[in-house]
């Protein structure tokens, strides 16, 4: 039996040039960079333009209830008579100025805090015990506390959704600075007299930063959820402010009987986390490692 | 081993007092008076008030905090205001189901997360890796009440062939239990064996660019040992973070899921519990759950250095 | 290298291969399937013996006994059996229970009921009248969650014989007997103790306890010495808590629950319209209110608060919340009953034009109308409708929805500001001002209140039937219809669902009387 032959090695990489912006700008010209960039840009744009697409408002409740697609109605009534494409886009609308605030700052947030133990290894170990309980805190508990407590709406999500977020974050964030801060480089870079913040921002920060990415992707879709799981319990957006989570929890009464009403903004979130993900899939294989 | 554990005594004690404090105080923060939850929709401010009495919620706050807390050392971890009955008993009732649907969803977490990521992770030719993408991607957009429900429609509704209401104990008879175990588990680990896949996956195809793999390829290892042996291993690191921090998930809350398939578990306890004020129920179920969340996190910990010689544990 | 080689792939191998060996004999080891445990009924005759499986949306609260509450619907009237029963859908059908028979005096104030002598308490002990003044004094406690201690509280009620009851009174007894006897089951004074946390729930009726899971479930067992012959047919009844909707209808549709409670309407005429199988069974009548903030805001006006009852579209909440099934004639009161004042039906009918003419003639356009709810999924839909249309006529409406202890709270301590709530229709006029929460004088959750107000309701009160209550009733109604404090905006039977294999579900006010109730299987 004869071995495999082999594939013959790769050509030799070829370090690009330019620092850090540079590298993400190029990787958002890669083929799944641009799918991602145009899809998001489209969804963006349809979110900002719904008052104009859609002068009427996401109110306009009328007699006909539950009405099946039409050539007026492209994805039917809701159980008031309002379009669902319109609520459709308007949840997207309420949905993307929730998490596209509140992700990154929950980002950057548990970023700083995984990683402030190589700062000080006692406040490190403070935060990692803050993250902990976090983390332990049942979820949606702690969800419906922080709404109960600021009072339903847009303010009280923000802050579910960036709380909720940081141990993800801040625990990717540490793992990776324990795998990183013993290597060869950082310990060079100190042995030259580099401080340690300088250290943590400019060399072992980007090494860390795949998987934060990764997570932040997720999480954008994940956020959604929370906000969906909160108004299971009635402590989502105020309505009539549609959400898409929101929508799927009613329409998934209806899935047998008016199935559009489901899949409208199914498939929206569909496309969401496909942007999301190809994005950071972009972002991830422009990064060097070395 | 031994010493890291004890030397991270201290601060696991000092975690769970802090919580014990923040789970006494924040349900309290929440505005609205259990008394009156108890007490009735049509209820008068007279009867509330008597019934505010009768639960000892008038007694300053230092008072219930260490007449609680006195409680747990001997057992009497309170009294629910909602039931009238002892917290343990509530607890107990209902904590075997939850484990046994955290386990077998953390089972199939472990199976699909990782399996789906080395599919993707090491797949050749692109349509292969195109299609597991997009079934992760797919996963990853959908609700986990959305998977319950379509789960139940179809293996519940369309082909009537597993249980979608209810539970049996997997100790009381194996077979049942495991069959209305099966779909709940699945709507609670398949979404979330999305996210971990997708950290598999990005971390083998970072690895795959270092110079160590280059010299495997050069050698000749086969494919497979190359993703396995050495590409995985080094990988798994995000994904075992990942699987603790869902871990606690599981445990501490499958409550969309436990709503939808009718299982009494402690996720609906914790539900109802935040939405009465019922403050005992809802204190050691917090403590519990970071508790837990604490020990899951030491066992990622442990794994994390096991899998990555460069992690020195503490 | 070649040994480890082998193994790696003999490892592979072996993986794989335990994986399928497990599957295969999961799948084929003649394993039963739980879902063939599950049974499904069919219309056919009714059998005696079998377990009725009943889904609740909240678990039962036990120490809620003396109240009428949605949690408590299934089995409280199957364990716990009052002097008097009242039919759910009909107030002014009352029948004796555990009386054989009662005499109202001609003055109408005061009443003799004679007890039966063959009940037994399920601990063995006969009843008697000692237990009926138990009973009543647990229910006037503090802290006890009686709906009708106000009435109650204006009794004198004698033992005046090891089975005859007396009971006296200042205001006249025939329009609120009924009820009031209804909604106070007889309790059991040497256990009662532990009803509050369900240790030891001991009634007379045709079902024992057999085992009580706070927060979740409830079996009932058949009580073999119930005092009528015959009954009851179920062996058991179990009473399990599923407060998920989603999870209702699939109890529902594999066969594990025969009864359902806690659908929405539409929900639940739903599964009924698709699904011969099922049916949609009414529990009584509910009444849908917006009550007003009148010391303070834009309804201090009363022109203001008119316009609002022309503003609202009551039809569009009928159809699209409450299954089409309700009324909108905007009256509190029960229809069947005598003293019902037709006249005064419908006084606002929808016109938002006019409304907005009203509201900008008061210089209100444009201001803020907060409204509290609970979070429950009918009033969230009742408050789209009403958020809609009070926008079209020139209002901000806001929601403010809270959770059970904080609306509550903000209810009864008056605080909170304009609500939407859900009432039961449990009787006449004078029973209703006297206990309803939204029209009563003392500890009312609403916040209007006038001398002339106060003046009607005890004119009510103290009418005693016939014509001389109806003409005080139809005094009432106009003032509170040209106040405008509250709009009534739909009354609308509950329901819940029933298996077509399920027969004979009589609803009395407390909750389902499952006595003759039986399978088909």
């Amino acid at each position: 039996m004869t071995k495999p032959v082999p594939a013959p090695p790769r050509a030799p990489r070829r370090r690009p040039r330019g620092g850090a912006w540079a590298r993400y700008a190029r990787a958002l010209r890669t083929p799944r960079g641009i799918t991602a960039t145009v899809l998001l840009l489209v969804l963006v744009a349809l979110a900002l333009l719904a008052p104009v697409l859609w002068p009427g408002g996401y109110d306009e409740q009328t007699r006909d209830a539950l009405a099946p697609p039409s050539a007026e109605h492209w994805l039917g009534t809701d159980e008031f008579g309002r379009d669902i494409l319109t609520r459709t886009i308007y949840g997207l609308r309420t949905d993307l100025s929730l998490i596209l605030t509140a992700v990154p700052v929950s980002l950057v947030i548990g970023t700083l805090l995984g990683l402030s133990g190589y700062l000080s290894s006692w406040f490190g170990s403070l935060m990692q015990r803050v993250l902990d309980i976090i983390l332990g805190f049942p979820g949606l508990i702690l969800g419906i506390i922080i709404v109960l407590v600021i009072g339903p709406g847009w303010t009280a999500l923000f802050f579910a959704i960036v709380i909720a977020g940081l141990p993800g974050f801040g625990r990717l964030a540490r793992g990776g600075l324990l795998s990183e801060q013993q290597r060869e480089y950082v310990l060079a870079a100190r042995t030259l007299g580099v401080n340690k913040s300088t250290v943590m921002v400019r060399h072992i920060l980007p090494n860390v930063v795949d998987p934060l990415l990764v997570q932040a992707s997720i999480y954008m879709v994940v956020a959604i959820f929370i906000e969906a799981g909160l108004s299971i319990v009635g402590l989502g957006i105020n309505p009539p402010k549609p959400s898409l989570g929101a929508m799927l929890n009613v329409g998934a009464r209806y899935v047998e009987t008016l199935p559009s009403y489901v899949l409208g903004p199914g498939a929206v979130l569909l496309l969401l986390a496909l942007a999301f993900t190809l994005l950071s899939d972009a972002l991830n294989q422009a990064a060097t490692r070395r | 081993m031994i010493r890291y554990l004890i030397r991270r005594l201290p601060s696991i004690v000092l975690v769970l007092v802090a919580t014990s404090v923040i789970a006494f105080l924040l349900p309290r923060l929440v505005p609205g008076d259990p008394a009156a939850a108890v007490a009735g929709p049509d209820a008068s401010p007279q009867t509330i008030a008597a019934i505010r009495t009768q639960l000892g919620l008038d007694k300053p706050l230092i008072n219930q905090y260490f007449h609680w807390i006195g409680g747990v050392f001997t057992g009497d971890l309170g009294q629910s205001l909602q039931f009238q009955r002892p917290v343990s008993e509530l607890i107990g009732d209902r904590l075997g189901s939850t484990v046994q649907l955290a386990l077998l969803a953390a089972i199939f977490l472990v199976i699909f997360g990782i399996g789906l990521g080395i599919l993707a992770g090491s797949a050749r030719s692109r349509w292969a890796r195109t299609l597991v993408e997009g079934t992760n991607t797919g996963f990853l957009a959908a609700p986990p009440f959305l998977v319950g429900l379509l789960l139940i429609l179809l293996f519940g509704v369309a082909i009537r062939i597993l249980p979608t209401s209810g539970e049996v104990s997997v100790l009381d008879n194996p077979n049942f239990g495991f069959q209305y175990l099966l779909l709940p588990a699945l709507a609670l680990a398949l979404p979330m064996s999305a996210g971990v896949a997708r950290l598999v996956q990005t971390s083998m195809q970072a690895i795959r660019q270092e110079d160590f793999v280059d010299l495997a390829v050069a050698k000749g290892v086969p494919p497979w040992r190359i993703n396995i042996r050495h590409i995985l291993r080094n990988s798994l690191g995000p994904a075992v973070v990942a699987i603790g921090i869902r871990f606690g998930d599981l445990l501490a809350g499958a409550v969309v899921i436990e709503a939808i398939f009718a299982r009494n578990g402690l996720g609906q306890l914790a539900v109802s519990g935040a939405q009465s004020n019922d403050y005992p129920v809802m204190q050691v179920l917090v403590v519990g759950a970071v508790f837990i969340a604490v020990v899951a996190q030491l066992l990622t910990e442990i794994t994390l250095s096991a899998l990555d010689p460069r992690v020195r544990l503490g | 290298m070649g040994k480890q080689i082998g193994r790696g792939r003999r490892g592979r191998t072996a993986v794989h291969g335990v994986m399928a060996l497990a599957m295969a004999s999961v799948l084929t080891t003649g394993c039963e399937l739980a879902v063939n445990q599950q049974g499904g009924g069919s219309k056919a005759s009714c059998q005696p013996g079998g377990t009725l499986v009943a889904a609740a949306a909240q678990p039962p609260i036990p120490a809620r006994v003396l109240a009428q509450g949605a949690a408590n619907y299934f089995w409280v009237r199957a364990v716990f059996e009052p002097l008097l029963t009242v039919d759910g859908n009909d107030v002014t059908n009352v029948k004796p229970l555990l009386a054989s028979s009662y005499k109202i005096a001609p003055d109408d104030r005061s009443v003799t009921l004679q007890l039966r002598d063959n009940v037994t308490f399920h601990s063995g002990r006969p009843f008697t009248s000692a237990d009926v003044l138990f009973t009543i004094k647990q229910a006037l406690t503090p802290t006890s969650p009686s709906d009708v201690k106000s009435i109650l509280a204006g009794w004198q009620v004698e033992a005046t014989g090891e089975h005859e009851v007396t009971i006296r009174s200042q205001t006249p007894l025939s329009p609120v007997l009924g009820s009031t006897l209804e909604l106070t089951p007889i309790v059991d004074s040497q256990t009662y103790a532990g009803v509050a946390n369900g240790s030891s729930l001991i009634g007379t009726g045709p079902y024992k306890v057999a085992s009580y899971q706070p927060g979740a479930q409830m079996v009932l067992a058949r009580n073999e010495n119930y005092w009528q012959k015959g009954q009851p047919t179920l062996d058991r009844i179990e009473n399990v808590a599923i407060p998920d909707s989603t999870a209702q209808l699939s109890a529902l549709r594999s066969g594990r629950a025969q009864l359902s409670f806690g659908l929405t309407t539409q929900d639940a005429l739903t599964i009924a319209q698709r699904n011969g199988q099922f049916e949609v069974l009414k529990t009584g009548q509910t009444v849908y209110p917006l009550v007003l903030e009148t010391r303070s805001g834009v309804f201090t006006n009363k022109t203001v608060r008119q316009a609002i009852g022309y503003a609202i579209d009551r039809k569009r909440i009928n159809t699209q919340v409450l299954g089409n099934l309700g009324t909108t004639t905007g009256l509190y009161w029960a229809e069947g009953t005598e003293d019902y004042p037709k006249g005064l039906e419908n006084r606002y009918r929808y016109d938002p034009g006019k409304a907005r003419q009203m509201i900008k003639d008061a210089g209100a356009t444009g201001a803020a109308v907060p409204i509290t709810i609970i979070n429950n999924p009918v009033l969230h839909a009742e408050y789209e409708i009403i958020a809609n249309s009070l926008t079209a006529v020139g209002l901000k409406p806001a929601l403010i929805a809270l959770a059970a202890p904080d609306y509550q709270q903000r209810l009864a301590s008056g605080t909170g500001g304009n609500y939407l709530s859900f009432r039961g229709q449990n009787g006449t006029a004078p029973f209703m001002v006297q206990t309803n929460a939204d029209l009563r004088l003392q500890g009312a959750h609403r916040q209007f209140t006038t001398p002339q107000y106060t003046n009607l309701v005890n004119q009510v009160i103290q009418a005693g039937g016939g014509a001389q209550e109806a003409g005080a009733v139809k005094n009432l109604t106009e003032y509170m219809l040209d106040e405008a404090f509250m709009q009534v905006l739909v009354t609308a039977p509950g329901v819940a669902v029933r298996s077509t294999s399920l027969q004979n579900v009589p609803i009395a006010l407390g909750g389902l009387r499952p006595n003759e109730s039986c399978l088909s299987r």
